[in-house]
């Protein structure tokens, strides 16, 4: 819940996940082991499931960080090359 | 990689767990959008609504995390296959059939080339197997011939020690010994062995040490013997201390030096040998025949093998023994042996004898199975495609029947590719264990007719992989396999042609008629095929029936018979001569006992004595115009009820030394035409000396079978025992009064008592002897019976389904027909007219493919044509029949159709 509203914060709106694809996503990098999940009290004292980076996760979003920094640079050098 | 793992256990074994948690999460964040919402200023019902409409089908949520975590697809197919289970559960009679057909498809197959595999084309359990071969002489050797395949001793050594092709050459002599322990004795089968044996073959010892060079240098010097490892298992309760004893063979004791590799039981597995000697024992172990030390070359007794050396083919190795052969043939038709015995025709002809190089691991077990085994492989291959067509068949018919669910299914929500994967589970769960039944059923099948051809003991010893060949298996289970996925999978790919909303509401599933031809054609097909296997029963049963109904020419109830062979106790010729009057006298006195007859040679067992004769007229003969000959005692001819035709019989009065025959009436017309054969005289051609023509005729019998059934009686001399001076084993006959079987135990019982040391072999009515020579024929004759039977319910099986749905689809066509007019009778009509045409188009392919194939089994049928006419149009008729019933049930039903019903059932 507070994932997908601080994406949207961050992203101004652009991306507005669903929970049709943040929960998929989110057990698929727990599954991967990038994540681990527990339980715990959310700002408004409801249960809530807190995911938390763990150090493969760490790892992971820095090649992803990489992959995706080269990817824009190419990206934005061939689209202001015409 | 350890948290993947983890992952993996908790996702297949705490799925419940799991499963919880996810909905209590999706619970908590749907909870806090409503609080959210609310707190924007929506009412609870709208803050509910929104929150769902943007979270999504709850329940799609659950689904996609699910599919992505580790195992699913492990945990998908464990649904799949208890779904399987209950769906083949729900559907026993389907499930029934379709299992019987798979697990006798594969069983009838791999039965049949398992024993073929293991009997014919079975390799020797030796090193390098394939480089081993037999050397035998072609031609007609003109001498005195232990076997096919023998060669005399003087001719191995000159091939032994004169070839440039062998790394090794070795040969052996199968013999009979009696065995001797405490007081009681018994007849084993043993491999005379040189000593080159063990060597060339590769073979080592279990225990102790094998038969080596120098144990067979010198004549009669080692005593020693080597156990097969079975033997020493099964008599000596594999006794580790049995090395350096000794046992008593033909009551010469033997020290076992050794016990040979499991699983090798001598180079014929036919007739496998329990004991190996050194072949210089040969004089003790054959007493009476030495053709060891007689170094005359006329003596054919040996069977030699050869080793090939590395990169020489056997092709290259037969050709380069040619020439040393020649010179052997031209020095033998020097001698005068030779040249006493033969001809100068004959000697043209036998110097154009040549070697031959056959593959080590034939021999007359596979020579004599390897037709009707084959011949059997091909019935079940038939069988086969038939149960493959009927599986297709059950498979087609249960697609259509589930039409219905597929598409009820699929309207639901379920993956395409999810219904397939489903019925490929159920397909390879079918296919899975029909094809483990038919394993298990062709391991037992295989034991037990490896009983029915080998002597008890043989077969006992005979091992059958209980797993078949991977070959075999390959095949079999690849067959069944493609089937069942095939002809499984075609209603799911159908399935998802179909247009659901079609299929949910057609009643009667007219959805899709394009099953319908391709039913038709495989029954058609196995209309064909169960033709084809019926006609091969008809010949085959026929053939038995013709065989048994031929009769040796003599009464063959209440005949006992057995063999004995007192020369092996090292008993003189006059010992054994006083032997044989006192049996006689001995078992003529035992109740129950009308009559006792002795025979040298065993009638009806295939073997034969036979000689050239010469006399007054006539000299020598080739040697399948030579008469076969037999010593008998003096009750022989009324013991087989033999009666006399002309002249006398003999009596106990015909001691010698005046020698005299009584023949056959072929003897009689092929040697003496037109004269009468009573007192005629005529002489066996000898090589030892000069032939005489000092054999008186006193009697003529009519002609009866000598070797077998097949036989047309050759002509035949019989002399008396006697009046011979040279003795060896003999068979006796016994004629009973009541039921011989009631006899035997009594019989036993007193032949110990007569002489514990002398064994009785092969015990047996003659009856029995008789049924047993026709074994291989019986075992066709069953066998494809059973087959034909199979065949036949599986083609009417076939009919009845592919019918039954026709009409069932065609029911409201059937009900307007009948509203307009038509009599039950009509409709009965158009049913049966479809159905016969079905069996008569199946009827002419099958007539045509069984006119094709019938010279294919001509060598196993006797007494008819392998087209003949009565058992084609019989097959023709029964299948007819069957079929017809089967096409008659659907047809009634159809025809009883009540009009309103039919049609208010749309």
């Amino acid at each position: 819940m507070g994932i997908s509203r601080r994406i949207a914060q961050m992203t101004n709106g652009a991306f507005d996940v669903k929970a049709g694809s943040l929960f998929p996503a989110l057990h698929r990098m727990e599954e991967a082991g990038w994540l681990t999940s527990s339980w715990g009290e959310s700002e408004t004292n409801r249960r809530a499931k807190f995911y938390t980076l763990t150090k493969a996760g760490r790892k992971q979003l820095e090649t992803e960080t990489k992959r995706w920094e080269r990817i824009s640079l190419a990206m934005g050098a061939a689209l202001s090359n015409p | 990689m350890v948290s993947r793992l983890y992952a993996f256990y908790r996702n297949l074994f705490r799925r419940k767990e799991l499963d919880s948690d996810l909905d209590e999460e999706l619970c908590a964040y749907l909870e806090m959008q409503v609080a959210e919402k609310i707190r924007a200023g929506m009412s609870p019902e709208e803050a509910w609504r929104a929150a769902r409409g943007e979270m999504g089908v709850v329940d799609q949520v659950r689904q996609n995390v699910r599919d992505i975590r580790a195992g699913v697809g492990l945990e998908r197919i464990a649904q799949d296959v208890r779904y399987g289970l209950r769906t083949l559960g729900k559907n026993p009679a389907f499930t029934l059939i379709a299992l019987a057909t798979l697990a006798l498809g594969t069983g009838a197959n791999t039965a049949m080339f398992t024993l073929l595999d293991q009997v014919v084309l079975r390799l020797l359990p030796v090193r390098q197997p394939e480089r081993l071969v037999m050397v035998r002489e072609t031609g007609n050797h003109y001498g005195n011939t232990y076997g096919a395949n023998t060669i005399s001793w003087p001719m191995f050594e000159d091939l032994r020690d004169n070839n440039h092709v062998f790394s090794g050459m070795f040969c052996r002599f199968p013999a009979s010994v009696t065995l001797g322990y405490g007081d009681r004795a018994a007849q084993i089968p043993a491999e005379l062995v040189s000593g080159s044996y063990f060597p060339t073959l590769g073979v080592g010892a279990t225990l102790g040490r094998i038969i080596a060079p120098e144990d067979d240098a010198v004549p009669d010097s080692r005593p020693v013997v080597v156990l097969s490892h079975s033997f020493w298992e099964s008599y000596f309760n594999a006794d580790r201390t049995i090395v350096g004893r000794t046992i008593v063979l033909n009551s010469y004791k033997m020290t076992v030096i050794g016990v040979g590799a499991p699983g090798f039981d001598g180079v014929d597995p036919g007739n496998p040998a329990k004991v190996f000697v050194p072949i210089m024992m040969k004089t003790e172990m054959t007493p009476r025949s030495d053709g060891l030390k007689d170094r005359r070359r006329r003596l054919s007794w040996v069977t030699a093998y050869g080793r090939l050396k590395p990169g020489v083919s056997l092709e290259r190795a037969q050709l380069s023994l040619q020439p040393l052969m020649h010179s052997i043939l031209e020095t033998e038709a020097q001698q005068p042996e030779f040249t006493r015995s033969a001809t100068a025709a004959d000697r043209d002809i036998f110097l154009r004898n040549r070697v031959q190089l056959l593959p080590g691991s034939e021999n007359g077990l596979s020579d004599y199975m390897r037709k009707p085994l084959w011949l059997l492989v091909a019935l079940t291959g038939a069988v086969l495609l038939l149960a493959c067509a009927n599986l297709a068949n059950l498979l087609l018919a249960r697609a259509t029947a589930r039409e219905r669910e597929l598409a009820l299914r699929l309207a639901i929500g379920a993956g395409r590719a999810r219904i397939v994967r489903q019925l490929l589970v159920e397909s390879l769960l079918l296919a899975g264990a029909g094809t483990s039944l038919g394993l298990a059923l062709a391991f037992l099948a295989d034991r037990i007719l490896l009983r029915i051809y080998l002597p008890a003991d043989a077969a006992a010893e005979f091992v059958v992989a209980p797993i078949p060949d991977g070959r075999v298996l390959a095949f079999v289970v690849g067959v069944m396999l493609l089937t069942s996925l095939v002809f499984g999978l075609l209603p799911a790919v159908r399935g998802s042609q179909t247009e659901i909303t079609l299929s949910l509401k057609d009643r009667s599933g007219a959805g899709t008629a394009s099953s319908i031809p391709l039913r038709r054609l495989l029954v058609g097909l196995q209309i064909a095929l169960s033709l084809l296997l019926l006609v091969g029963a008809g010949l085959f049963v026929r053939t038995l029936r013709n065989l048994q109904n031929l009769g040796p020419g003599f009464p063959t109830d209440n005949l006992l018979t057995f063999a004995i062979n007192p020369s092996l106790n090292g008993y003189s010729d006059e010992e054994l001569k006083s032997f044989y009057e006192r049996l006689n006298v001995n078992l003529d006195m035992m109740p129950g006992v009308t009559s006792v007859g002795f025979s040298s040679m065993p009638i009806m067992k295939g073997y034969a004595w036979q000689n050239a004769i010469l006399g007054k007229d006539f000299e020598g003969a080739p040697i399948e115009h030579q008469p076969v000959l037999s010593q008998v005692g003096p009750g022989y001819f009324a013991t087989l009820d033999i009666p006399v035709v002309a002249g006398r019989v003999f009596t106990t009065q015909d001691i010698g030394p005046a020698q005299h025959a009584v023949i056959n009436e072929s003897f009689a017309r092929e040697y003496f035409p037109g004269r009468n054969p009573i007192g005629q005289r005529f002489g066996l051609v000898n090589d030892m000396q000069t032939a005489t023509p000092d054999t008186e005729v006193i009697g003529v019998i009519p002609d009866t079978k000598y070797r077998d059934l097949r036989e047309t009686p050759p002509p035949q001399a019989y002399f008396s025992y006697l009046e011979s001076t040279h003795f060896r084993g003999i068979t006796v006959y016994l004629r009973t009064q009541g039921d011989p079987r009631l006899l035997m135990d009594s019989l036993r019982q007193r032949m110990r008592q007569f002489d514990a040391h002398v064994p009785v072999v092969g015990l047996e009515t003659v009856h029995e002897q008789i049924g047993f020579s026709l074994r291989t024929e019986r075992l066709v004759a069953s066998l494809s019976a059973v087959f034909g039977g199979l065949a036949v319910l599986l083609a009417v099986i076939g009919l009845y389904g592919v019918t039954a749905y026709a009409v069932s689809r065609r029911t409201r066509e059937i009900g307007i027909r009948m509203a307009l007019g038509a009599l039950r009778s009509n409709v009965l009509a158009i049913v049966m007219r479809e159905v016969l045409l079905l069996i008569g188009a199946g009827l002419a392919a099958g007539i045509a493919l069984a006119l094709t194939l019938a010279d294919l089994i001509r060598s196993q049928i006797y007494g008819l044509s392998a087209r003949d006419p009565f058992t084609l149009l019989g097959s023709a008729i029964v299948l007819t029949v069957a079929a017809g019933l089967a096409g008659l049930i659907p047809a009634l039903r159809a025809s009883s159709v009540d009009p309103t019903t039919a049609l208010r059932q749309e």
